[in-house]
């Protein structure tokens, strides 16, 4: 055997390696699926009227008292529990809606992905989430800037996104799973409408960071289709 | 003095061979890869796959499973853990190769010309 014939064979085995990984990509479902889920809150976010008033910095619910136990967050929102129900239902959904798709991807496609680690890594997230933030369980652990605007629960999607890269065997998704992770941290920490003020719009508050989180999450679920639709083209 | 075994006799020709080192390389990106996949990719005959396949079943390299997907029977693919240690070794061999054959000749450089 001469050299020329092994580097051919190595290369021949990177190129398979290659179409067979770009094949199975559907990391951007999961982006344009949160983003979705993420929107879908939108009419929860409000701050309560001078209606719900019934005393200096207290304000009633019609809910049942162990709903307002299950708490991800968002106190100064009009119905926290409301938003934690919202989300601890939306994102399990979110990962079934990813399962399906992976699944009807590898049909499709012929090329099979393992996704329990990520699933798993998702919701162990939320729920360590709802056991930290003082709502079910009463200790107190996570920091209070970081769950009072209600978006804490959409910080665990890029997280378990970043698992997702490893599955996928994908700088790329690690990098978008960062860049999202990023802008998630800035929604849940500072009030973006700050940033419109300044440049002379009003933004609706609070409404905005969750519009610009689940914006920047369709931004680039889409963004990640059309870069793996052209590859795709491309290679195969 | 005893030299070391020179690194062509690391490669295992059960999965040197071009066709079946593709199937496990493939095998090892996914969680399972089906037939129709693999005969695209290759650019095989169906027959030509099963035989492969075959083999490296009967090698324990790969576990086949056969299924349906709606009325259409389906066949997945899946390497082992042997499959996965067979193909890395195989791997870091032709590495280790191909660093051996460039040294040989950086060493005798005007070698071909020689003997021209």
């Amino acid at each position: 055997m001469d050299a020329s014939h092994a580097t051919e064979l190595l290369a021949d085995v990177q190129r398979l390696r290659r179409r067979t990984r770009l094949a199975r990509h559907g990391y951007w479902f999961p982006l344009l699926v949160f983003g979705l889920l993420a929107l879908g809150a939108l009419p929860l976010f409000r701050y309560p009227s001078l209606a719900d008033q019934v005393g200096p910095g207290s304000y009633a619910t019609d809910q049942p008292p162990w709903i307002r136990g299950v708490t991800t967050g968002g106190q100064f929102l009009a119905d926290p529990a409301a938003l934690s129900l919202y989300w601890l239902i939306a994102i399990p959904l979110g990962y079934v809606a990813t399962v399906a798709f992976y699944r009807y991807h590898a049909r499709r496609s012929g090329v099979a992905s393992r996704l329990r680690p990520y699933v798993a890594t998702g919701l162990a997230l939320l729920a360590a989430l709802l056991l930290l933030a003082g709502g079910a369980t009463g200790l107190i652990v996570v920091p209070g800037d970081l769950v009072v605007r209600g978006l804490a629960p959409l910080l665990t999607v890029p997280i378990a996104l970043l698992m997702l890269a490893r599955i996928e065997r994908s700088w790329a998704v690690a990098a978008v799973a960062c860049g999202v992770g990023l802008v998630a941290l800035v929604a849940n920490l500072y009030d973006i409408e700050n940033l419109f003020y300044r440049v002379g719009v009003t933004a609706p508050s609070p409404q905005i960071n969750l519009i610009v989180l689940g914006g920047a999450l369709l931004v680039a679920g889409a963004g990640c289709w059309l870069v793996t639709r052209r590859a795709r083209r491309r290679l195969l | 003095v005893s030299q070391p075994p020179h690194p062509v006799n690391g490669l295992d020709e059960l999965v040197h061979q071009r066709v079946r080192l593709g199937i496990l390389a493939i095998a090892a990106e996914a969680e399972q890869v089906d037939f129709g996949y693999l005969r695209g990719a290759l650019q095989l005959t169906d027959g030509n796959l099963s035989r492969h396949l075959q083999v490296l079943e009967q090698a324990k390299l790969i576990a086949v499973r056969k299924g349906y997907s709606g009325r259409r029977p389906r066949t997945w693919v899946r390497i082992t853990a042997k499959g996965r240690k067979a193909l890395d070794t195989e791997l870091a061999t032709l590495r280790t190769l191909i660093a051996h054959l460039d040294r040989a000749q950086a060493v005798r450089p005007d070698h071909d010309d020689n003997h021209a």
